[in-house]
């Protein structure tokens, strides 16, 4: 049986809405990076977030989908969430095996183990955090129970070197993780206060147009191989909540020091996403298919690369200001911002950091990269792009979640 | 017709082969290839002087994208998702690789016929 995905672009704002919850693309390397430096981080226990707000996301999301399908029988609700999780490519599950009392499934494919294993190598300890919690969500929502009414066991992992796949032990109770409650589109923006920028010589509403006309959907065993990385089309929502939790979490310990602490890690991500997702998205077929026969001069990669991640979910990016030297990106409905101030309220703080990461990575990208020649992404060359003298280095200038009414990024060489 | 293949792995560990074409590539040529499905996003629809672009794969064995009209053809080994890092032998794709090209001759050498 097939499911036609309600996907919703807001097209307005440059996102993609499922059930009610934003999703943004990232790849396989952001995904387990971004999750490395949460778990590595010292004196906090990230675990019950991890899978706290995963349940959370996937409770809100099905629940509003299942009504949107009139969806009542629970093995119609499990076609429903089983397709919509492969198809956001997390991989693949068999729900029918489970119950109002919970029971045990399996994976082969989970997305998590199988990127943790490509990318670290085997780690003896379960990865699939966000499997787990998704888990316990949907169950919740497929049996019309409150949130946080399933705990689940991930009880062994492919992302190890002894199963060849993934299993979980769900139980009706007491849950194994925080609640949250989703701020499903967040606070966003009532209009883009669009500014007058110079696009270069390309098509940005070209390119976003012929991006989200693409088919970039799971496969059969829910992988989105494309652009040379692994997407997910993943909860924005999830990465806000575990990122602020974490942030949260080192400053309810540290104080402002925490706030210094974090900051590295997550902007540290976003290189990583940068280098990986950007990196093949500008050595792809696609981007000689449709961007490159536009771009002329080196400052138009740059403008390329910005529509083309305007089609990426994260709200709509301008370049205000652009040089060999230095970049301003302006922000609307930066994806950060939105859900901070949904979850949280205003903040004290700036907190775009995915955002600091990914504009600096594409100044590092074509100013440093050399990104014509179709360099490989090595861990040599993201330590010429990232560590060496003379790369670029974000500042964020203003930001939404700050109530301002757009974000902005500054980048520099360094 | 020379073919030039340059052998890669992607960033999971699958062996990758950008193939440079002595001839553009149109949909006649990618029918040969032995596929099992082919999406086309007729780009030049959105932009003009923009290409169309062809994501074609044989389920589970290799998937392949390529400009329409241009000359780089890049194709993927393996089955569908990451390897592990630790796995390292691409020995099982070899069978695989050496179809594909037996094909991507033939289909080129009718083209020049
Ligand atoms: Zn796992």
């Amino acid at each position: 049986m097939t499911l036609t995905i309600p996907l919703q672009i807001d097209r307005a704002r440059r996102r993609f809405l499922i059930g009610g919850e934003p999703m943004v693309f990232h790849c396989h390397h952001y995904n387990t990076h971004l999750q490395r430096s949460i778990l590595d981080a010292p004196w906090v226990d990230s675990e019950p977030f991890l899978i706290g707000a995963a349940a959370d996301v996937a409770f809100a999301q099905l629940t509003k989908v299942f009504t949107e399908y009139g969806a009542a029988s629970a093995p119609h609700r499990k076609m429903i969430a089983e397709e919509l999780y492969r198809w956001c490519g997390f991989g693949t599950f068999d729900l029918s095996m489970l119950d109002e009392e919970g029971g045990r499934v399996t994976s082969c494919n989970s997305h998590y183990a199988m990127a943790w294993q490509a990318k670290f190598g085997p780690l003896p300890d379960p990865v699939c955090y966000f499997a787990t919690g998704w888990l316990c969500g949907a169950l919740a929502a497929i049996f019309d129970l409150p949130l946080g009414s399933f705990a689940a066991e991930h009880v062994s992992c492919r992302a190890g070197d002894v199963s060849e796949y993934c299993a979980w032990e769900v139980r009706r109770g007491v849950p194994n993780y925080n609640i949250y409650r989703s701020p499903g589109a967040g606070k966003t923006t009532e209009k883009q206060e669009l500014l007058e920028v110079d696009e270069g010589n390309v098509d940005y509403e070209g390119v976003y147009r012929a991006l989200t006309g693409m088919d970039l959907s799971g496969d059969s065993e829910g992988h989105i191989p494309a652009f040379g990385v692994y997407l997910t089309r993943h909860f924005a929502n999830y990465y806000a909540r575990v990122t602020f939790e974490l942030e949260r979490a080192l400053i309810q310990r540290f104080g402002d020091v925490g706030t210094l602490a974090a900051k590295p890690l997550f902007v540290e991500s976003g290189h990583v996403c940068a280098f990986n997702m950007f990196g093949g998205i500008m050595t792809s077929t696609e981007w000689d298919a449709l961007i490159l026969p536009s771009l002329e001069t080196r400052e138009d990669w740059v403008h390329g690369l910005v529509a083309a991640v305007n089609a990426l979910g994260w709200g709509r990016w301008q370049v205000a200001e652009l040089s060999a030297e230095a970049a301003t990106f302006v922000i609307h409905d930066d994806y950060e911002s939105n859900a901070y101030l949904g979850m949280y309220g205003t903040s004290d703080h700036r907190v775009s950091y995915l955002a600091q990461g990914a504009a600096a990575g594409i100044m590092n990208l074509v100013y440093r990269g050399e990104i014509e020649s179709k360099p490989r992404f090595t861990p040599d060359f993201y330590e010429h792009l990232f560590k060496a003298d003379g790369n670029f280095h974000a500042e964020q200038l203003t930001c939404r979640a700050m109530g301002e009414k757009y974000t902005t990024v500054r980048v520099f060489r360094g | 017709m020379r073919v030039q293949g340059f052998r890669t792995l992607d960033c999971a560990h699958k062996v990758r082969i950008r193939y440079f074409l002595p001839v553009p590539l149109d949909r006649a040529l990618l029918a040969r290839l032995g596929g099992d499905s082919l999406d086309v996003q007729e780009f030049s629809k959105s932009i003009p002087g923009a290409s169309d672009h062809a994501a074609f794969s044989k389920s589970g064995v290799w998937h392949a994208t390529c400009a329409l009209d241009g000359r780089e053809l890049v194709v993927t080994f393996g089955r569908s998702g990451p390897e592990p890092a630790a796995s390292g032998d691409p020995s099982p794709c070899e069978e695989a690789i050496a179809a594909f090209e037996r094909n991507l001759r033939a289909a080129l050498e009718r083209r020049a016929a």
